[in-house]
C-alpha cells in the first residue's frame, strides 16, 4: 500500500532532479548545496526478481567468477606487459653503440624535413606536417575542455548568476587601467609574431594562441567583460573555434589524401625561409592559435562571469 | 681605461641587484605579516632585475642581445609592481587579520587595534 502511495508523488520530483541536475552542480561547485533539500529518487520497482529494495546495488552483480580468476587474469597481463617490455629493451642498442638503425626516422625528419615541408623551423614541420592529426587531436582536447567549463559553469539567465564578491571586481583600479593600455597592443603584435612566424622561429600555434589569451584574459581583468566582450563575443567565440577546426580538418586532410596518392596538390611548397612558405603550415598555425587563445579566453570568462 | 670604466659601472648595477636580492630573500623569510613580505620580494623584481639586467647589457657590450635584454627588464619594471599591488589590493579587501598588523594615530600615539 505504502508503495503505490509513493510511486505517483516521486514521479514529478524525478523530472525535477534531471531538470535542475545543471544549477545543482553550480550550486555545489559554490558551497551551498544542501544535501538534504535534493530529492530522493524513488525505489526501483524491478526489485521484485531480486528479493526485495533492501538489496544493495553492489550485491545485485552476479558473481560470475571467483577471484582466483581475476588475480590469474591480473597476474598474466602483467607478465606479458613486462616481458614485452623487457623484450623491447633487449633489442634496442647498448650505451655508445652505433644506432643509426633505431634513428632512421630522426635523421629523416632533419635531412629531408626541410625540403618536404618547406619549414625551416623543423618542430613545426614535425607537428603540422607529419603529424598534423596528432597536433589536430591536441585541438580537439582543448575544444573538449572549453566545452565542458562551458556546460558545467555557464549561467542559463541573468537570475542564477552568483552575487558579487568583494574581491571580484577589479576593473576600477587606475594602476592597472594605465599599464594593461600600455601592455595590451605588445602582447598581441607579439603573440601575431609568434604565430605567423611558427614555421620559421621558436613558436607556433600554442604558445602564440596562449599570449593572444593572455592579452585577452588582460582586458578582461582591466576592463571588464563588456570591453573584452567586443572583441570575442559569444558568437565570434563559436564561430572562430568552428571554422577554425574545421579548416584543419579538411585542409589536413586533402594534403594528406594528394600527398599519400601521389597526386598534384594546389599547395605549394614554396622558398622555405619565405613568410609565405611551407604550404599549409602557416594557416595551420593560425587556426590551432585561434583556437588556443578562444580556449584561454572562454575558460576564463566562465570561471570569472560564467557567461561571456 | 675604458675596460676598467665599463667593469665599474657594469658591477656597480650588479651590486645593487644583488643587494635587492638578498634582501628581498631575507624579508622574505623574517617578516610576518603578507603585505610586509609582499613589501620586500616586490623589490627583487623589479629592482633586482632591472639593475642585473642593466649590468649585464653593460658587460657584455651593444648588441641585438642587449636590446632585448633592455626590453624584457623593462617588461619586469612595468609589470612586476602592478602584480604585486593588485595582490597586496586583494589582501587589502579580503584579508582577516589586516587590523592586528596596522598601526593607527589616536591622539599623538601610534596605537594597533586589539
Amino acid at each position: 500500500m505504502k508503495k503505490a502511495k509513493k510511486a505517483p508523488k516521486t514521479q514529478p520530483e524525478t523530472a525535477k532532479v534531471s531538470g535542475t541536475a545543471a544549477s545543482s552542480i553550480k550550486k555545489w561547485l559554490d558551497f551551498d548545496l544542501d544535501i538534504d533539500s535534493l530529492p530522493v529518487p524513488p525505489p526501483r520497482e524491478s526489485a521484485e526478481d531480486d528479493g526485495g529494495d533492501e538489496t544493495p546495488l553492489l550485491s545485485r552483480i552476479p558473481k560470475s567468477a571467483p577471484r582466483f580468476v581475476y588475480t590469474a587474469l591480473a597476474a598474466i597481463c602483467s607478465i606479458v606487459l613486462t616481458a614485452t617490455l623487457i623484450l623491447t629493451v633487449e633489442g634496442m642498442p647498448r650505451y655508445g653503440e652505433d644506432q643509426d638503425y633505431m634513428d632512421t626516422v630522426t635523421y629523416e625528419y632533419i635531412t629531408h624535413g626541410m625540403e618536404y615541408t618547406g619549414a625551416v623551423n623543423i618542430v613545426a614541420g614535425i607537428i603540422l606536417e607529419y603529424r598534423a592529426f596528432d597536433t589536430l587531436g591536441e585541438s580537439f582536447v582543448l575544444f573538449c575542455a572549453v566545452t565542458c567549463v562551458l556546460v558545467l559553469l555557464r549561467a542559463d539567465s541573468a537570475d542564477s548568476m552568483p552575487e558579487d564578491v568583494v574581491f571580484r571586481d577589479l576593473s576600477h583600479d587606475a594602476i592597472l587601467r594605465r599599464t594593461v593600455l600600455a601592455i595590451v597592443p605588445l602582447v598581441f603584435m607579439f603573440g601575431v609574431y609568434v604565430l605567423l612566424n611558427g614555421h620559421l622561429s621558436p613558436g607556433g600555434g600554442f604558445s602564440g594562441g596562449a599570449v593572444i589569451g593572455a592579452g585577452l584574459v588582460m582586458v578582461s581583468v582591466a576592463y571588464g567583460g563588456d570591453v573584452s566582450g567586443r572583441i570575442v563575443s559569444e558568437r565570434v567565440f563559436k564561430i572562430v573555434t568552428t571554422c577554425a577546426l574545421s579548416f584543419y580538418c579538411l585542409g589536413k586532410s586533402y594534403t594528406f589524401f594528394t600527398g599519400a596518392n601521389g597526386l598534384h596538390s594546389i599547395v605549394g611548397n614554396g622558398t622555405p625561409g619565405n613568410i609565405l612558405s611551407a604550404g599549409l603550415i602557416l594557416p595551420l598555425n593560425v587556426a590551432v592559435g585561434m583556437v588556443v587563445a578562444c580556449t584561454v579566453y572562454g575558460i576564463y570568462r566562465m570561471f570569472d562571469k560564467r557567461s561571456f | 681605461m675604458a675596460a676598467w670604466v665599463r667593469f665599474g659601472f657594469s658591477a656597480f648595477f650588479a651590486v645593487i641587484g644583488v643587494f635587492a636580492f638578498i634582501s628581498a630573500a631575507v624579508g622574505a623569510f623574517r617578516l610576518d605579516y603578507v603585505l610586509s613580505r609582499m613589501h620586500a620580494t616586490a623589490l627583487a623584481d623589479t629592482v633586482g632585475i632591472g639593475a642585473i639586467a642593466v649590468s649585464a647589457s653593460i658587460a657584455a657590450g651593444v648588441d641585438f642581445v642587449t636590446l632585448k635584454l633592455l626590453f624584457s627588464a623593462a617588461a619586469m619594471v612595468l609589470t612586476s609592481p602592478v602584480s604585486t599591488h593588485m595582490l597586496a589590493e586583494l589582501e587589502y579587501r579580503t584579508g582577516d587579520e589586516l587590523y592586528k598588523h596596522v598601526k593607527f594615530k589616536v591622539g599623538k600615539k601610534w596605537e594597533r587595534l586589539k
